[in-house]
């Protein structure tokens, strides 16, 4: 007899985890750029065309063939329809040039789709096996929260490790809720690469969210606040962290962030912005 | 509840909104299901009559991001948006610099966008101008409960022929020699969508 979920005796390579030593800034990512590493990013969209989200941003949109049909993800010419994808594209470029962003569209005409649409552009990033997801975005749909946990759940055991924003006001809101996902919120510290652990979960890190310069639509630039624009940071240090431990998931990012958080006590300010 | 109370309540809505943060305008869209548009149900500020009955795309701009997601959201220098300006500037003749907007939200249902032009930020802070505006959003969102739920009442009593109108004719016609009937029915609907 055999029970389930046993040890097979299997060993674990080194790369697979941060193994006890020194985690610092220059060993977590050091030089890298986040160089292949592939970013989903569920969005409103991205202007591919702006100078400041790089080249080759692949575009895609979640969308429904028929009005009550089910919703699958086809290539999009749109662009972005509200400019937000394109800010949250733009900070991740910013952190980590070198990652290579695909973009999904999930805005919707009809506001009861919203939900659903983002639920596709998840499950077709999980599917395709994205190493990270930014996902800006959140439901307070109660609906949509088992389907949504599941997910986030398969998620996390196929190695993608979804980054998602908190929600701004003080509500309950998912997937940034659940255990399985890296949540961001902000701190107002003028720094790219400034994040504070947070003691008090459910929010894991804090990231730069507050008056952040990014691209918009048509080519200029805005200054934007809020929990959306801290996650881009907090996922384009996961490219970089990845670039160099390419075996790293979910639990070990997180492991990672919280090492090398600014606001560890006793630890020497390293910037302040 | 009437038209104008529901109305009243609105303006009053974006005239506290304004006031709180001294702003240029402020304004309520509700979402229209029908058109899938958010529609200009009250304004305060220049153009406000203009701006009224305008309906925008619901999946574009920041109160299309706003309404898809739920999140309250500060952008600082739309002014140099042209794409925006065309567009906005046709309604009211403003052009503002920040936007400041959050969802009106009821039941995780989001029902509209209350926007928030040119606030004065200074010595208020991004996040606590969001929480502000947040919380004037939730107040006003009991209200537009009623205004929808008015709404929807007032287009079952302009289809006569709809099931529920005519429920409501037959139990109309009832006398007190039906009460004990009308009890019956009473339980048999309570214990159905219990």
């Amino acid at each position: 007899m055999r029970f389930a979920h046993t040890s097979t005796g299997a060993t674990v390579p080194p790369g697979v985890v941060p193994l006890p030593q020194a985690v610092d800034r220059a060993w977590a990512w050091g030089e890298a750029t986040g160089r292949g590493v592939r970013v989903c990013v569920i969005d409103s969209g991205v202007d591919a065309t702006h100078p400041l989200v790089g080249r080759g941003v692949a575009l895609f949109a979640a969308a429904q063939a028929e009005p009550e049909g089910p919703w699958s993800v086809v290539p999009d010419t749109a662009g972005d329809v509200a400019g937000h994808g394109t800010a949250c594209a733009g900070i991740l470029h910013r952190v980590a040039p070198g990652c290579e962003i695909t973009s999904v569209r999930v805005l919707t005409r009809n506001l009861r789709g919203s939900g659903e649409a983002m639920l596709a552009a998840l499950e077709w990033a999980v599917d395709r096996g994205f190493p990270l997801v930014n996902m800006s975005l959140s439901t307070r749909k109660q609906p949509l929260k088992e389907r949504l946990h599941d997910l986030a759940d398969r998620a996390y055991f196929a190695g993608v490790t979804l980054v998602s924003a908190a929600h701004n006001s003080p509500v309950i809101s998912y997937p940034w809720r659940f255990p399985s996902v890296i949540s961001v919120g902000s701190h107002a510290v003028a720094d790219p690469e400034y994040v504070e652990l947070n003691p008090s979960p459910p929010v894991d890190v804090f990231g730069p969210g507050v008056n952040v310069e990014v691209p918009w639509p048509a080519g200029g630039t805005k200054v934007v606040s809020g929990n959306s624009f801290a996650t881009p940071h907090v996922a384009g240090l996961c490219a970089r962290i990845l670039e160099r431990h390419p075996r790293f998931r979910t639990p070990q990012l997180r492991q990672v962030l919280a090492a090398v958080a600014d606001n560890v006590e006793g630890r020497q300010v390293r910037s302040r912005g | 509840m009437n038209l104008s109370t529901h109305d009243e309540i609105l303006r009053s809505t974006v005239r506290l909104a304004r006031l709180s943060f001294a702003a240029a305008a402020a304004s309520v869209c509700l979402y229209d299901h029908e058109r899938q548009a958010l529609v200009f149900e009250a304004s305060s500020g220049p153009g406000e009559d203009r701006l009224l009955g305008v309906a925008i795309p619901s999946d574009s701009g920041i109160a299309g991001w706003v309404a898809n997601t739920g999140e309250p959201l500060v952008v600082r220098g739309v002014a140099t948006d042209e794409r925006f300006n065309r567009e906005f500037a046709a309604g009211t003749g403003l052009v503002p610099d920040t936007i400041l907007a959050a969802p009106i939200e009821h039941q995780g249902d989001v029902l509209g966008v209350l926007e928030v032009l040119d606030p004065r930020l200074e010595g208020v802070g991004e996040i606590s101008a969001i929480d502000l505006l947040t919380e004037l959003a939730n107040q006003s969102c009991a209200a537009l409960a009623l205004l929808l739920a008015d709404r929807r009442a007032r287009a079952r009593r302009a289809a006569p022929r709809g099931a529920v109108s005519q429920l409501a004719a037959l139990l109309d016609q009832l006398g007190p020699e039906k009460e004990a009937a009308a009890q019956d029915l009473v339980n048999a609907m309570v214990k159905l969508l219990a």
